[in-house]
């Protein structure tokens, strides 16, 4: 009877130790239930609204991902508005959702039309100070602009493509954004011949042309490009890309049409599938700037200007130029830290 | 009925009874099973709680989305018709709305829901302003402005229902997760609740066989052992206790009653075995009588003959002036007619006492008294009851075996001396004497194996024929022998002898000088012979009638100093039992 009765009281104790077991685990389960309340959520003193213009490229989710952590440091929750969130909304649109939504501060790219300064100006008359990141305009009433000038993204690409130039002609085709073809990039490709001209070596032929790309619409970057390959007689030698999707819809096609070798592609900014492309040598270099800097920057301009009333109205980041050397650097970093301090190039 | 339970209450306490015990069982299998219940329910109800938490934001931001668009309706109403009514209904839905708006977050949460709340709250509150303007406007009249206006709130209730619309799908989204976790946890909450409810039943079971199997255990011993009573076999081992419960005391009065029966049996037997040795003793007195009886029928006849001769020669003897013959006659008939009416009866030590006299009287006429016999007797005994016929034969068997072959020396001695609560007799004489072998083969029963001729043999004949005619069955009477040979001594004597032949004292009286011996009747050939053919059961004769008549053992003992010394019997007689 002793040992029925242990027994007993150790099945009862496991059915306990069950029980007490389950409840534990639902008790788990239902703090893991989102209810979305406050108990569980940081409370933040601002409001930051950053304006991603183009949906699918990566440089904004690492320009978001630095800025976010410099929000929250500095006590602000900084909100991320995509295109994405509403096809139908325009830039114009997200930026008056932002006005209206009363936010403590907003970056933007600004895409140099008079509605966005306009707005931008409205902005300012409510007291939201906006910062421009990437593109500038000056003429408007924002607080700062982080980014690089077009001066430096012009010597950037003026580097690169010298390494690429042919001893006797060279023919530089160069496919600017039509989307972002304000004067900032205008600016770039103007710097950009510029110094090409300048610092081409005697008997070296330089032909450089621009071609716009409509990526507006969806799909119309890469049909564009690859009407490039299969209707121009004579593709140019290298093909400098200023935004992140043509560059690998350029890459993408040099592959499909076998022209890796024929062609070299100098890109903009960074994707997996670029920076595998460099590693490999297909595309020979790409300018990527310091997102990191460019989101610290921004978040730090607003909390300054709310803070005091006033910040800097321009902060510099920096560049990196990322090569085939470099490139396994950027695809398997050690750490996010440091991943651009390994590659800046100080111009 | 209403008894037997209040003393099983008495005897069993609450706490040990089956009802107490499968009561407390089930109350804990019910209560952990019952708590099992209640901890689902409230998981349940917690998990419920929480769906309900989580389904109620929907709830909100469609009532939300309704009146916002309710708010745009009467807006665009009031511009359209400017009625009273629109406007009324404006500012009342209105109202309401900024109350729902109340229901939204207005900090700035870590959440993007949280977030879409408070710029949808921002968004209203600009979206009201705006429409406010406008009706300001239409109030004015001011047609440009309150297009205007109407153009901006209407954008903004574009972002403000496209704003709705994401919260809602994220919150669709958010709750979709929500309400697959929750499914999740319930499934693992159902099939663990499942799980331990079985468990429970096991043990459950498994507690219910035990007890039962605990209880029915004993139960089964029980009914073992009762068909084994039943059967008649009581020599069983009493069956352990194992449980205070109401098995526990029947088990208990199982045993009892068991110890019991074996305790009446024991004693039915012991009184049984009493009975039957009563009866049988009872039986034997009653064969030793019967059988006395006949033989004394038988032998009556010839006796009361006998006496009436002895009378009628004692008488003959005084009218021809033999006195001594007289008075030997007489005695003689005194002696026979004491033997013959005393049979099968008890008697006063007096009357024995008087029977040895005339019998040692009788010895001496016939031996001329050569035998020296002396009595010690105390005072007041003689009235004393004992068995008939015990002095006489033991003095007779002293005289034949004893001091038969120096009757002229023989001295035989009779001692009765009344102790506080016992009556010594002793017979003692000069005789031969015995061995122990013989005295141990005498009081043995077993004397008859000696042959005769042998020192032992003659004590086995130590049976006097005086008391054949009475006691020794082995004798019949019409077998001529002892009392036969007795009788034609006796006629001899009667007719060989003449009353004056009778003459000489008591104590040394002598019929013919010339064969006193075969004459006397007492001492003829055929005694002799009859001495011989004797089986010896004179002494085992009296042993057992003083046995059967106290009820007691070893009353008769003999004592010699060995061949040569004498011999002495002793019979030690409680006075309780033969006094008065």
């Amino acid at each position: 009877m002793k040992r029925s009765t242990t027994t007993i009281f150790f099945i009862l104790a496991l059915c306990t130790l069950m029980l007490s077991g389950i409840w534990i685990y639902f008790q788990k389960k239902l703090e893991q239930v989102d209810l979305a309340d406050s108990v569980h959520s940081t409370v933040y003193d601002r409001h930051y609204v950053l304006i991603a213009d183009d949906g699918n490229s990566l440089l904004w989710d690492s320009i978001y991902e630095s800025a976010e952590k410099e929000a929250a440091a500095s006590n602000a929750y900084l909100e991320l508005i995509r295109p994405d969130d509403n096809p139908e909304y325009t830039l114009a649109d997200c930026l008056r959702i932002a006005i209206a939504s009363k936010v403590d501060g907003i970056i933007l790219r600004p895409d140099g039309s008079e509605e966005i300064r306009g707005l931008i100006d409205l902005a300012a008359d409510q007291n939201i100070p906006v910062v421009t990141v990437l593109e500038d305009d000056s003429a408007s009433s924002r607080i700062s602009f982080v980014g690089l000038n077009s001066y430096q993204m012009g010597a950037a690409y003026t580097e690169q493509a010298q390494k690429l130039l042919n001893p006797d002609f060279t023919e530089i085709m160069a496919l600017i954004d039509s989307n972002a073809s304000d004067a900032g990039t205008n600016l770039v490709y103007t710097y950009m011949t510029r110094l090409l001209e300048q610092k081409r070596k005697s008997g070296q032929l330089i032909n450089i042309t621009a071609y716009s790309v409509d990526s507006s619409s969806d799909f119309d970057a890469e049909e564009v490009i690859r009407d490039i390959f299969v209707n121009s007689t004579n593709l140019p030698d290298i093909l400098i890309c200023m935004d992140e999707i043509i560059t690998e819809c350029a890459y993408q096609a040099l592959i499909d049409y076998n022209q890796v070798g024929n062609v070299d592609i100098i890109g903009f900014y960074y994707s997996d599938t670029i920076l595998e492309a460099v590693r490999r040598g297909t595309i020979s270099a790409t300018i990527a700037l310091d997102t990191e800097e460019i989101g610290r920057y921004s978040v730090n301009a607003l909390g300054e200007y709310l803070s005091l009333g006033h910040t800097s109205s321009y902060y510099s980041v920096g560049l990196n130029i990322i090569i085939p050397d470099n490139a396994t650097d950027f695809l398997y970093p050690v750490g996010s830290e440091d991943l651009n301090i390994t590659s800046q190039t100080d111009l | 009925m209403n008894l037997t339970e209040k003393n099983l209450k008495e005897k069993l306490p609450s706490a040990n009874s089956m009802q107490t015990k499968l009561s407390a069982v089930m109350f804990f299998v019910l209560l952990f099973v019952l708590g099992i219940d209640l901890f689902i329910f409230s998981q349940i109800n917690s998990a419920v709680g929480r769906i309900d938490a989580v389904f109620s934001s929907n709830v909100t931001i469609n009532d939300l989305s309704d009146m916002l668009g309710r708010v745009q309706d009467t807006v665009y109403e009031y511009l359209n018709t400017k009625s009273s009514q629109a406007l009324e209904n404006y500012y009342r839905y209105e109202q309401d709305y900024r109350e729902l708006l109340g229901g939204l977050n207005s900090r700035n949460i870590d959440s993007e829901i949280k977030i879409l709340e408070k710029n949808i709250g921002s968004m209203s509150e600009s979206y009201l302003e705006q429409t406010d303007l406008t009706v300001q406007a239409k109030r004015g009249r001011n047609v440009e402005r309150y297009k205007d206006y109407y153009e901006k709130s209407d954008q903004l209730y574009q972002y403000i229902n496209s704003y709705i619309y994401r919260l809602n799908t994220l919150q669709f989204h958010r709750n979709s997760e929500n309400y697959k976790l929750l499914l999740s946890s319930m499934n693992v909450l159902e099939q663990a609740s499942m799980g331990i409810m079985v468990i429970v039943f096991l043990v459950g079971i498994f507690i219910a066989i035990l007890l039962v199997r605990d209880m029915i255990r004993p139960l089964m011993a029980l009914s073992a052992a009762s068909h084994e009573v039943a059967g008649g076999n009581l020599n069983i081992p009493l069956l352990p206790v194992i449980s205070g419960d109401e098995v526990g005391v029947v088990t208990t009065g199982f045993n009892q009653m068991l110890i019991s029966i074996r305790e009446n049996i024991e004693k039915l037997k012991a009184s049984m075995e009493k009975e039957s040795r009563m009866k049988e003793r009872e039986l034997s007195m009653e064969a030793h009588l019967k059988e006395a009886q006949l033989k004394f029928l038988q032998a009556q006849i010839n006796p009361h003959f006998l006496f009436n001769s002895l009378n009628a020669g004692a008488q003959l003897a005084m009218m021809e002036d033999a006195e001594q013959t007289g008075i030997f006659l007489e005695r003689m008939a005194d002696f026979f007619r004491y033997n013959v009416r005393r049979t099968g009866e008890d008697t006063t030590l007096g009357e024995e006492i008087e029977s040895v006299d005339n019998y040692i009287y009788i010895l001496n006429v016939r031996f001329a008294g050569d035998i020296t016999y002396t009595k010690k007797i105390d005072e007041g005994i003689e009235n004393i009851r004992i068995p008939s016929m015990i002095l006489q034969p033991l003095v007779e068997n002293a005289v034949q075996h004893g001091i038969h072959d120096c009757m002229e020396d023989g001295e035989i001695c009779l001692s009765i001396r009344k102790k506080t609560d016992t009556l010594a007799i002793t017979v003692s004489d000069n005789g031969v004497g015995l061995s122990p072998e013989m005295i141990d083969a005498i009081m043995n029963g077993s004397a008859n194996s000696y042959s005769p001729g042998q020192s032992s043999g003659i004590l086995q004949k130590r049976m006097p024929e005086s008391t054949k005619t009475s006691s020794d069955s082995s004798i019949k009477p019409d077998s001529g022998q002892a009392f036969k040979t007795f009788r034609s001594d006796n006629d001899e004597v009667s007719q060989g002898r003449t009353p004056e032949s009778f003459g000489g004292s008591s104590a040394g009286l002598r019929l013919n000088p010339n064969q006193p011996a075969e004459l006397s009747g007492f001492s003829s050939s055929a005694d002799t012979r009859q001495r011989h053919q004797s089986t010896g059961i004179a002494i085992r004769n009296v042993i057992n009638r003083l046995e059967l008549y106290y009820n007691q053992e070893g009353l008769l003992q003999i004592t010699s100093g060995g061949l040569g010394f004498g011999t002495q019997i002793h019979i030690t007689l409680p006075l309780t039992h033969g006094e008065n």
